[in-house]
């Protein structure tokens, strides 16, 4: 995890070059390469609100994915009845992915280290079974996205040059009101109930609830991306919600670099990226994916993030102890 | 509910019970010890039904295949743990589910690189290519009651080790106090490649009994390891015992619940409930007691 | 920016300069297939099939050399999309055929519609899309799901079958093919359940067939979960005790090998099967059993068909792909030989097949085949052609 730091200038004008590239690509007229933009930017805020919980809260929460596809779902549900306007279906997707936040974090955060690691899994194994028992809903065949999210009047998630720069947009969004919250008081006591527990009781402070108040926060901002996915790909599955996504929003989250929030942007955009790259190059692509999420977790200091501010290292000690 | 369809449900609940326990004394096993939680575990199962396929393949003789399988598995592990497990000792939790997933995302794709992408069979070895009588109604394979009776077996055979040998003794030593073994002149790092193969393969066991029994596909260890993962947070993360039980508890709770599930809330409640029954019970026990039925406090 | 550019200048060309006398030089086409996941067995097959036409063509479709695009669907309707938006935006490929199961050809109907692409599908026809959402771009060359499996019923009742349990993997093919079966069927429904698409260990839902009482069972499952249900089933006691009944997706060729003697007597319906006899047949086969040391699946079968068909639809525009009308009056025509002897298209794109019965034997050299036990329906439609507004 990186300790506190200074960006650099070098620093923000990459970022700058990054933020310039994402927003030029959707005018040159190829879907192909505006939607992989917009791919990115919906990957970028899942794994941004991961952070929250991975790197800020300490809590590794190996069930991100169902608050993905609880936003997915609802972007395709609510037009059956006759809804289509982003500014129901967002709020929503928001509101049903903080009640099942609620309700799982209440009893996941009665457990700590690998318990809370599995119980998150647990929980979002059940909301996969229930996406794939739903047979109405194509169970687990899923279904086609019946009408696109409209942004206003006739502006349509569906065109993917709106896809994107919605999502880019409400990335930098989600990204400055996290920035903000882990700046904040609140964003403090998080802070120190992940590095030393006992000194917050001894404040007077409960972990418990700062912990369930950040969960159902960060678990109803990564339904957002959910929504732009099911616009992006026009189909609404199951496979949204598996525990494979859960473990790929990790490896974003690593690969960028933890308690960053920029990091796992970055590790989001150099996922969709290399898995493009990669399986053009060769078939067994996952075989170079997986390795490289080896390598990076034992030899590298930290992630992109890191590298980014000149300060990537090789490993010459163990990380030392945390979960 | 037919007494024949009881006696064979129970059957398979403690089949499955008796294979998921196999992989969650690996799981606990290499937790208690190293203080390493290894995602690659399904990986193992899945290795060993590779390495059977592949040896059945070229002798006609389904001990020397199991023989050397089994003797594959243990170099591969071996090699594993040296090379990619060793420095994850000294790291945190995240740390180590990450890199044993990215194993296990590369492990997935090397088999389809290695054997392709089609399943591969098995063919059950003669002897127990039959099925036994039970009762006037029922006919139960040979060949699974025969995995139910490996896996205790190989149960068995490692609490003689762990209690019976010095091997044993060293490991115990190490879940109980592990900064102190090594003060007492034991090689630790042995040690710990010991124990990381001998987990390795109890999974490997898993694959090659079921390798004859299903198909032999990259990833088909992947809901097993899940499930395990169910079974070690039920029944505690280090205990043996809440292995035992936990296992037991959820190979019978999984295939009942299939069976009666549907049945009481109608097909489509029913079948969620019935898939997703194992995690409501580990969801029920965290949120009763949070280290699980067994696990330390 | 230039891309762009240079995109607009060539389709100015063609425009001014095509009145459909424009000729390829070569043709693109994306071949999808679900090679990995739960279907890989069938993808594998269709692939084979697919690879025996292209040598009877010398790699070219219609006289033009082909280049292929290659895309891995894993049977997944999700994973399907985003392949076929590949194919389509990036590959930028003239056609594209393939696809191993019925739910991923629903998913993939968006996308060829929003492009105008032509998709000639391999296998599996969902009912949907045989009736009201009937899509002039889609061409299924395999069977219609239920038109595949409709005879069954009526033959479980012939073959005396008095208390039916039906059973399948559950996605969008699954149900079809398992209803298809009961429509037909007159006597007692004991069971009608589904289980999860990656399960393959059947033990418990076994045992429930046992208790259950039923003297037949209809079980549709492909592929890898296929053979493991039919290798369980006889290790369970019920081989020969209960009989089996399906449509080819059970027992195949490419399961042969791995079930067994195990798979004799399992009563299938099918619309192609290897012991067919005509001259487009026997020359598939003969080069098949060649190349790959046993006889073809009907997947492979069907395969080879989608090729052929494409093939005569190149030939007849004279290359000129890129007019979408002309290569679908072409299609439609469907004047290729068949390896199922007769096939036409009905007015919903769709065949008009006939079907068989047929059953898993044993040659002399105790190698396992389907042989013909009748003819179910001659030259038939499928159920759905009257909802579909095309006509």
């Amino acid at each position: 995890m990186m300790a506190p730091h200074r960006p650099a200038l070098g620093f923000k004008l990459i970022l700058g070059t990054l933020l310039l590239a994402a927003l030029i690509v959707p005018l040159l007229g190829e879907p192909y390469y505006t939607k992989l933009i917009a791919r990115m930017a919906i990957l970028a805020i899942a794994a941004m609100t991961l952070d929250l919980l991975v790197g800020y809260a300490g809590l590794v929460s190996f069930g991100h994915a169902a608050f993905f596809g609880l936003g997915v779902y609802t972007a395709g549900l609510l037009p059956m009845l006759g809804i289509q306007q982003a500014i129901i279906i967002f709020p929503a997707a928001a509101l049903i992915a903080g009640l099942f936040a609620l309700i799982s974090g209440a009893v996941s955060l009665r457990a700590s280290g690998l318990y809370f690691i599995f119980i998150t899994l647990a929980f979002s194994q059940m909301v996969f079974y229930v996406g794939q028992g739903l047979r109405m809903f194509g169970g687990d065949d899923g279904f086609q996205l019946k009408a696109p999210t409209l942004l206003i009047g006739n502006v349509s998630l569906g065109n993917p040059v709106v896809l994107a720069y919605t999502m880019i947009g409400a990335l930098v969004l989600l990204t400055w009101v996290s920035h903000r919250l882990t700046r904040s008081r609140f964003g403090q006591t998080i802070l120190a109930a992940r590095d030393n527990e006992s000194k917050l009781s001894a404040l007077g402070l409960a972990p418990y609830p700062h912990r369930l108040v950040l969960y159902v926060i960060a678990c109803s901002m990564c339904s957002v991306a959910g929504v732009g996915f099911a616009n992006l790909m026009e189909y609404v599955s199951p496979s949204t919600m598996s525990w494979v996504v859960s473990g790929e929003l990790l490896f974003m989250v690593i690969l960028g670099s933890a308690a960053t929030l920029i990091g796992p942007i970055l590790g989001a955009v150099v996922f969709v990226g290399l898995e493009q790259v990669l399986s053009e190059w060769t078939e067994h692509w996952m075989f170079w994916l997986g390795a490289l999420l080896v390598l990076r977790v034992l030899l590298l200091k930290d992630g992109l993030y890191g590298l980014l501010l000149g300060k990537w290292a090789l490993r010459r000690q163990p990380s030392g102890s945390h979960q | 509910m037919a007494l024949g369809l009881l006696i064979e449900q129970t059957f398979n609940g403690l089949q499955l019970g008796m294979i998921l326990f196999l992989m969650a004394i690996g799981v606990t096993l290499a937790f208690g010890v190293m203080n390493l939680i290894n995602l690659a575990h399904g990986s193992m199962l899945m290795l060993g039904a590779y390495f059977i396929a592949a040896a059945s393949a070229k002798t006609p003789s389904y001990l020397i295949a199991f023989v050397v399988a089994m003797a594959g598995i243990a170099l591969v592990a071996a090699l594993l743990e040296v090379t990619l497990i060793r420095p994850l000792y000294a790291r945190g939790h995240l740390d180590q589910v990450l890199a044993t997933f990215g194993i296990s995302i590369a492990l997935n794709e090397l088999v389809i690189w290695i054997w392709g992408r089609e399943a591969m069979f098995v063919s059950l070895p003669e002897a127990l290519d039959g099925f036994v009588q039970i009762g006037s109604n029922i006919q139960y394979p040979v060949y699974r009651l025969a995995i139910t009776s490996v896996a205790i077996l190989a149960g068995l055979a490692l609490f003689a080790l762990l209690s019976r040998t010095r091997l044993g003794m060293r490991i115990r030593a190490g879940a109980e106090k592990g900064e102190m073994i090594g003060a007492l002149g034991v090689n630790v790092r042995a040690l710990f490649t010991a124990v990381f193969v001998i987990s390795a393969m109890l999974a490997a066991l898993g694959g090659v009994m079921l390798g004859p029994l299903l198909a032999v596909q990259s990833g088909m260890g992947d809901p097993l390891l899940i499930l395990a993962l169910a079974v070690v947070v039920i029944g505690g993360i280090g205990s043996l015992k809440g292995a035992l039980v936990a296992s037991l508890l959820v190979g019978l709770t999984d295939t009942f619940g299939r069976m009666v599930f549907p049945d009481l809330l109608g097909q489509l409640v029913g079948n969620i409930v019935a898939n997703a029954s194992v995690y409501i019970l580990m969801a029920l026990v965290i949120a009763i007691r949070p280290t699980g039925l067994f696990g330390k406090r | 920016m230039i891309r762009t550019t240079l995109a607009a200048i060539a389709a100015t060309c063609l425009a001014f300069g095509s009145a459909g006398a424009y000729a390829q030089q070569k043709i693109k086409l994306g071949l999808i297939l679900g090679l990995s996941g739960p279907l890989n067995v069938v993808g594998a097959e269709q692939k084979r099939g697919f690879d025996i036409a292209m040598d009877h063509l010398g790699g070219k479709l219609g006289g033009i050399p082909v280049e292929i695009v290659q895309a891995d669907s894993k049977a997944n309707p999700s994973a399907t999309v985003q392949e076929f938006s590949r194919l389509i935006e990036k590959d930028k490929v003239d056609l594209i055929t393939g696809l191993t199961a019925s739910n991923e050809i629903i998913a993939a109907m968006k996308p060829i519609t929003d492009a105008k692409m032509i998709f000639v599908g391999m296998n599996g026809g969902p009912a949907p899309l045989a009736g009201e959402q009937c899509n002039p771009y889609y061409f299924n060359v395999s069977f219609q799901n239920a038109q595949l499996t409709a005879g069954m019923g009526s033959y479980m009742v012939n073959a005396g079958v008095k208390k039916l349990y039906l059973i399948g993997m559950d996605y969008e093919a699954g149900h079809e093919h398992t209803h298809a079966a009961r429509k037909g069927y007159s006597g007692d429904v004991v069971a009608h359940t589904f289980t999860p698409l990656s399960q393959v260990d059947f033990a418990a839902d076994i045992a429930k067939i046992r208790a259950s009482g039923a003297d037949g069972v209809f079980a549709f499952y492909p592929g890898g979960p296929g053979i493991a249900f039919v290798r369980q089933w006889n290790q369970a006691g019920l081989g020969g005790k209960i009989p089996l009944f399906s449509n080819i997706a059970l027992s195949e060729p490419t399961v042969f090998q791995a079930q067994g003697k195990t798979a004799m007597g399992i009563q299938m319906s099918a619309v192609y099967f290897a012991a067919m006899d005509n001259p487009a047949n026997r020359k598939f086969v003969a080069d098949f059993r060649v190349k790959f040391g046993r006889d073809p699946a009907s997947y492979a079968g069907l395969a080879y068909d989608a090729i052929m068909l494409i093939d005569s639809a190149v030939r007849a525009v004279k290359g000129d792909v890129k007019n979408t009308e002309a290569l679908r009056a072409a299609l439609k025509k469907a004047d290729f030989q068949s390896v199922r002897g007769d096939f036409r298209f009905n007015t919903n794109q769709q065949p008009i097949q006939s079907t068989y019965a047929v059953v898993v034997d044993a040659r002399p050299d105790n190698s396992l085949y389907l042989k013909e036990v009748k003819v179910a329906a001659k030259n038939a439609p499928d159920d759905f052609v009257a909802k579909c507004p095309m006509k």
